[in-house]
C-alpha cells in the first residue's frame, strides 16, 4: 500500500477491523424540503445517522428519495431545514459557512457520479485544486512539492501517470472518477463522501472504482456512499435505506432513532 | 493560491476573455491617444499662449488706453525690482493692411492688391523681445540676428555684381553667416553652400535691384506682418511665401481715437511702411490678424501720444449751440464728462469769431473750442493729455508666482493712479478705472479654455464610451460565470469559500484590466509616437485621409507626446473599473450554492 492510502490512524481501522464505537459522524432529525412551484417535497423528514471512523457505509434508497440530498448535508455541502450533524462532537452548521468550508477542504472528500472535474486544468492540476484551496498563496511555495507529491503519488496509485498531463475531455469514463477519488483524498480527508461513484460506468469499470474504494476503507478511510445498486452496497460494511425522509437499517429494516 | 491559480488558467483558456482584454486595451488606447493628442494641443497652445504676452498683463478695456504707462512701469521697476524684470507698452487698434502690387504701381490691370482687416499691433521691439517670446517667432530675424528693426528703412535689395549674380546686401550676409556658424545650426550650412550655378540661396524672398531705385529707395516705417498674411500655409506645415519680399512696401489704415473715445479730429490715417519681418507665433488666429509696428510711430499715428492741442470733439446740443451761454455750456459739458463735476471757471471766456464760433478757456489749463459747422456744433477739447498705451506688460523675476504678482501689482496700480489726482488732467481720464490687470494665464484665458473644454469634452465623450465597454467587460464576466456555474460548485465542493470564488473573478477582472491596460498603453504609447507617421501613410494612400489640418489647428504637426502620469492614471483607471465590472459577476459566484450548482448542466 502506498503512503498514499494509508490513512490517518484517527480515522480508525478498515472495515476487516471493528469500527470504533464512538462516531465520527453523528446526524440526528434531518429535514430538508424542497419547493417545486406549489408543490413542497419533503425529502428528509427527520432523518439521522451515525458513522464511525473506519467504516464503508452505503446508503440506498429510490430514485429522488434524497440520498444525495443527505450525503450533501452530512458533507457540509448543503444545509437542513432542521436537525444537526456533528463531527466529533462539533456542530458542523454552527460555525457558519468558514467552518463548512474548512471541513469540506480539510476532512470531507467528495466524489460524484458525474466525476464534476474541471475542463480548464489536467489531471494533476484536478488532483491538487484541494491543497491548493487548503494553501494560501503565501503559505503555497512551502506546500507545493508536499502536495505535488502526494498527488502524483495518488494519481501513480490509480494508475494515472501516463495520463496525467491530459484534460478530462480527453479520458474515459472511468479514468475520471478515479481522478474525481484522488483530488477527494489529495488532503487526506476523514471521511470520505462518494455519491453513485459508479453509477455513471460501465460494469466493469465499476467495479474497479469500488475495489479501489474497498482498498481505501481497507486502509482506513471511512466513506459514505450512496448508490441504488444492491450489488455495490452489498460491499459494504452497513447499508441504511432511505424512505420517506428517513433512514433504516436493512437489517430488520428498524430506523434509526 | 487557487485563486490566482485559477484566475490565470481561465485567462488563458477562454477565447471570450480574449475579447474582454481586447476591448480594454482598445479602450485604453483610445483613451490615451485622446488624452495625448489634445493634452499635446493644449500643452502647445498653452505654450504659445505663453509666449505671446508677459507674465502680468494690464489692459485697457476702453479704446481710449492707459495714461502714464510709462511712469508706471518706471515705478514698479523701483519699487519692485525683485518682482518685475521689465516693462513694456505696446498699442492695440483695428485697421486695414494694404499690399500693393508688388509689380509696381505702373502696372494697371490685372493688379494683385490684397486688402485685409487687421490688428494693428504698437510694440517696442527690443522691449518685447525680452518681455515675451515675440522674438523667437521673427523668421528674417532669425536667420538674419539683429537685422530686424521697426525704425523708418529702405528696402534691402539683392546686390548684382558684374557677372550679373544676385547677393545679399553685406550687413545682411554678414548676419546670415553669423548665424550659421553657431554650433547649434550647423546642420543647415549644408543646404546653404554656395552653389555651382546661380547664387546660393539665402532664407526668405528678396527682390533684385529696381530699375530707378531713388523711387523704391525711400525710408518707411518697418512693419511685422503677420505669416499668414504674406504667404500660404502648405499641407505638410510649411510656408510658400507670395511675391512680397522682405522691405516690400505695404499700407496701413487707421482711425485715431481721441482720448475720450470718440474719433480724433485728424481723422483716418493712411500710411506707408515696409515689410521687414513676418511673426510666426503659431497661433493662425494672431499669424493671419496681427501687423506690427512701432510703439512710437503707431502712437503718433494714432493721436496717443503727449498732446498740446486741441484734438477732442464733443457735439453740444443744438440749443446750447445757439446760445452758447455759459450754464448750457457747463451743462452740455458736465454730460460729456458724465463722471465728473465738471464746471467752466469763472475765468473761462466764450468767444467767436468767423470760422470758431466760441472760445471756452478753463483756468487756462484746457481749452475748448466750440466749433461751428453747417450742421452742427462741435465741442474740441484742447488740453495737455498724457501718452496713452492700451496694454503693459510685464515680465516678472524667474521664480516669481504670477498670481501673487498679480496682487501686488494691483496694489500698486490702486497707489499710483492715487498719485495721479495731483495732476491737472487726471479728471479725464476715468478709462484708467476700467484697466485690467491679469496674469498670462487668465489673459489667455480664452483660447486656452476653448482647448481645455476641447479636451475635457472629447475625453468625457470617450470616458463615456469607455465605461460602455466597461460594462461590456462585466457582462463578459457574466456570462463566464453563467457558463461556470459548475466549475464554481465543483470548486466549492473541494472547500472554496464565497470570498474565495469571488475573489477568483475580482481577480479575474482585475487581471484583464492589467493586461489589457499593459497591452493598450503600450498601442497607444506607440500610437501615439508615430501619429504623424501615421497620418503621412494615410495621406500618401489618399489626401482626404488627413484629419490634422495645420491651417486649421495652426500646428503643423499632431502633438505626439505622452504624459506618464496621464498614461499611468488611465491604466490605473481601466484596471479599477475592470475590477469594478466584475464585481457583479464575482458576487453572483460566491452566492453560487454548491449543491444547485453541481445539478447544473
Amino acid at each position: 500500500m502506498s503512503k498514499a492510502l494509508a490513512m490517518d490512524k484517527t480515522t480508525g481501522p478498515g472495515p476487516s477491523r471493528p469500527a470504533d464505537d464512538a462516531p465520527i459522524i453523528r446526524a440526528r432529525n434531518l429535514h430538508k424540503t424542497y419547493i417545486m412551484g406549489s408543490a413542497r417535497i419533503n425529502v428528509l423528514t427527520g432523518a439521522s445517522v451515525d458513522i464511525s471512523a473506519g467504516e464503508l457505509v452505503a446508503i440506498m434508497g429510490a430514485s429522488g428519495s434524497g440520498k444525495s440530498t443527505l450525503l450533501h448535508i452530512l458533507g457540509a455541502l448543503d444545509i437542513p431545514e432542521r436537525g444537526e450533524v456533528r463531527y466529533r462532537n462539533v456542530e458542523i452548521f454552527s460555525g457558519g459557512a468558514s467552518l463548512r468550508d474548512r471541513l469540506r477542504t480539510e476532512t470531507f472528500g467528495f466524489v460524484f457520479q458525474f466525476y464534476h472535474l474541471l475542463p480548464e486544468l489536467n489531471v494533476l492540476e484536478n488532483v491538487l485544486l484541494p491543497a491548493m484551496v487548503a494553501s494560501s498563496i503565501l503559505g503555497w511555495p512551502g506546500r507545493k512539492k508536499a502536495a505535488r507529491a502526494a498527488a502524483r503519488e495518488l494519481i501513480d496509485d490509480f494508475g494515472l501517470t501516463p495520463r496525467i498531463r491530459h484534460r478530462p475531455n480527453q479520458l474515459s469514463g472511468g479514468e475520471r472518477q478515479r481522478v474525481a477519488l484522488a483530488r477527494a483524498l489529495v488532503n487526506r480527508p476523514k471521511v470520505l463522501y462518494a455519491d453513485e461513484p459508479t453509477g455513471n460506468l460501465d460494469a466493469r469499470t465499476g467495479q474497479e472504482i469500488l475495489e479501489l474504494l474497498e482498498r481505501l476503507n481497507d486502509a482506513g478511510q471511512t466513506i459514505v456512499m450512496v448508490t441504488h445498486d444492491r450489488t455495490v452496497a452489498a460491499r459494504a460494511h452497513r447499508t441504511l435505506n432511505l424512505r420517506e425522509g428517513k433512514l433504516h437499517k436493512t437489517a430488520g429494516e428498524k430506523q434509526i432513532d | 493560491m487557487y485563486k490566482l491559480f485559477l484566475c490565470l488558467r481561465y485567462l488563458r483558456k477562454r477565447l471570450i476573455t480574449f475579447i474582454a482584454i481586447l476591448m480594454v486595451m482598445a479602450n485604453v488606447a483610445i483613451m490615451l491617444i485622446v488624452v495625448s493628442v489634445m493634452g499635446g494641443f493644449l500643452d502647445m497652445v498653452r505654450e504659445r499662449s505663453r509666449s505671446l504676452v508677459g507674465d502680468i498683463v494690464i489692459d485697457s478695456n476702453s479704446i481710449q488706453g492707459i495714461p502714464y504707462y510709462q511712469e508706471f512701469i518706471d515705478t514698479l521697476k523701483t519699487e519692485m525690482p525683485d518682482v518685475v524684470e521689465e516693462g513694456a507698452p505696446v498699442i492695440y487698434t483695428a485697421g486695414l493692411l494694404k499690399l500693393p502690387d508688388p509689380r509696381g504701381p505702373e502696372r494697371t490691370t490685372d493688379r494683385l492688391d490684397v486688402t485685409e482687416m487687421v490688428r494693428i499691433v504698437g510694440l517696442r521691439l527690443d522691449a518685447a523681445v525680452r518681455v515675451t517670446g515675440f522674438g523667437d517667432g521673427l523668421y528674417y530675424n532669425k536667420y538674419y540676428p539683429g537685422t530686424t528693426t521697426l525704425a523708418p528703412q529702405t528696402q534691402p535689395f539683392l546686390d548684382i555684381d558684374a557677372m550679373g549674380t544676385f547677393s545679399l546686401p553685406e550687413d545682411l550676409e554678414r548676419a546670415f553667416l553669423g548665424y550659421l556658424e553657431t554650433e547649434a545650426n550647423a546642420a543647415e550650412r549644408e543646404k546653404w553652400l554656395p552653389r555651382d550655378e546661380g547664387p546660393a540661396p539665402r532664407p526668405g524672398r528678396w527682390d533684385p535691384p529696381p530699375i530707378d531705385p531713388d523711387a523704391k529707395n525711400l525710408p518707411l516705417p518697418g512693419m511685422i506682418i503677420g505669416v499668414d498674411l504674406i504667404a500660404q500655409r502648405t499641407d505638410d506645415g510649411d510656408y510658400e511665401r507670395w511675391m512680397y519680399a522682405r522691405g516690400h512696401e505695404v499700407w496701413l489704415t487707421m482711425l485715431p481715437i481721441s482720448a475720450i473715445g470718440t474719433f480724433s479730429a485728424s481723422g483716418v490715417r493712411h500710411v506707408a511702411g515696409r515689410y521687414i519681418d513676418d511673426s510666426r507665433t503659431g497661433v493662425y488666429d494672431i499669424d493671419s490678424r496681427c501687423v506690427y509696428l512701432d510703439f512710437d510711430t503707431l502712437q503718433d499715428y494714432m493721436d496717443m501720444g503727449p498732446q498740446n492741442s486741441s484734438e477732442l470733439l464733443f457735439t453740444l446740443p443744438s440749443e446750447t449751440r445757439k446760445t452758447l451761454e455759459r450754464e448750457a455750456i457747463d451743462d452740455a459739458l458736465r454730460q460729456v464728462f458724465a463722471h465728473h463735476d465738471f464746471k467752466l471757471s469763472p475765468e473761462a471766456k466764450v468767444t467767436a469769431d468767423k470760422e470758431v464760433e466760441a472760445w471756452v478757456i478753463l483756468d487756462g489749463a484746457y481749452t475748448f473750442i466750440i466749433e461751428q459747422e453747417e450742421d452742427d456744433l462741435n465741442v474740441t477739447g484742447g488740453l495737455k493729455l498724457p501718452a496713452r498705451a492700451s496694454q503693459i506688460q510685464f515680465k516678472l523675476r524667474d521664480g516669481i508666482d504670477p498670481d501673487q504678482a498679480k496682487t501686488r501689482i494691483v496694489d500698486a496700480w490702486a497707489s499710483f493712479f492715487e498719485r495721479q489726482r495731483g495732476k491737472p488732467d487726471w479728471r479725464f481720464l476715468t478709462y484708467v478705472d476700467e484697466s485690467a490687470i491679469q496674469t498670462w494665464e487668465e489673459k489667455q484665458s480664452t483660447i486656452l479654455g476653448a482647448v481645455e473644454k476641447e479636451k475635457a469634452l472629447v475625453t468625457i465623450i470617450y470616458g463615456v464610451i469607455a465605461v460602455g465597454a466597461i460594462a461590456m467587460v462585466g457582462c463578459i464576466l457574466y456570462m463566464i460565470v453563467q457558463q461556470m456555474t459548475r466549475d464554481i460548485g465543483i470548486i466549492k465542493s473541494v472547500g472554496a469559500s464565497a470570498w474565495g470564488v469571488a475573489g477568483i473573478f475580482l481577480g479575474f477582472g482585475g487581471a484583464v484590466g492589467v493586461i489589457g491596460a499593459v497591452t493598450g498603453s503600450a498601442m497607444g504609447y506607440y500610437f501615439v509616437r508615430h501619429i504623424n507617421g501615421v497620418q503621412n501613410l494615410l495621406i500618401r494612400l489618399n489626401p482626404g485621409l488627413r484629419v490634422w489640418d495645420p491651417k486649421v489647428y495652426a500646428f503643423d504637426r499632431i502633438p505626439n507626446s505622452v504624459r506618464i502620469d496621464e498614461l499611468v492614471m488611465i491604466a490605473i483607471g481601466a484596471v479599477i473599473v475592470s475590477i469594478v465590472g466584475s464585481v457583479v459577476a464575482a458576487w453572483r459566484a460566491g452566492r453560487v450554492w454548491p449543491v444547485e450548482a453541481l445539478r447544473y448542466e
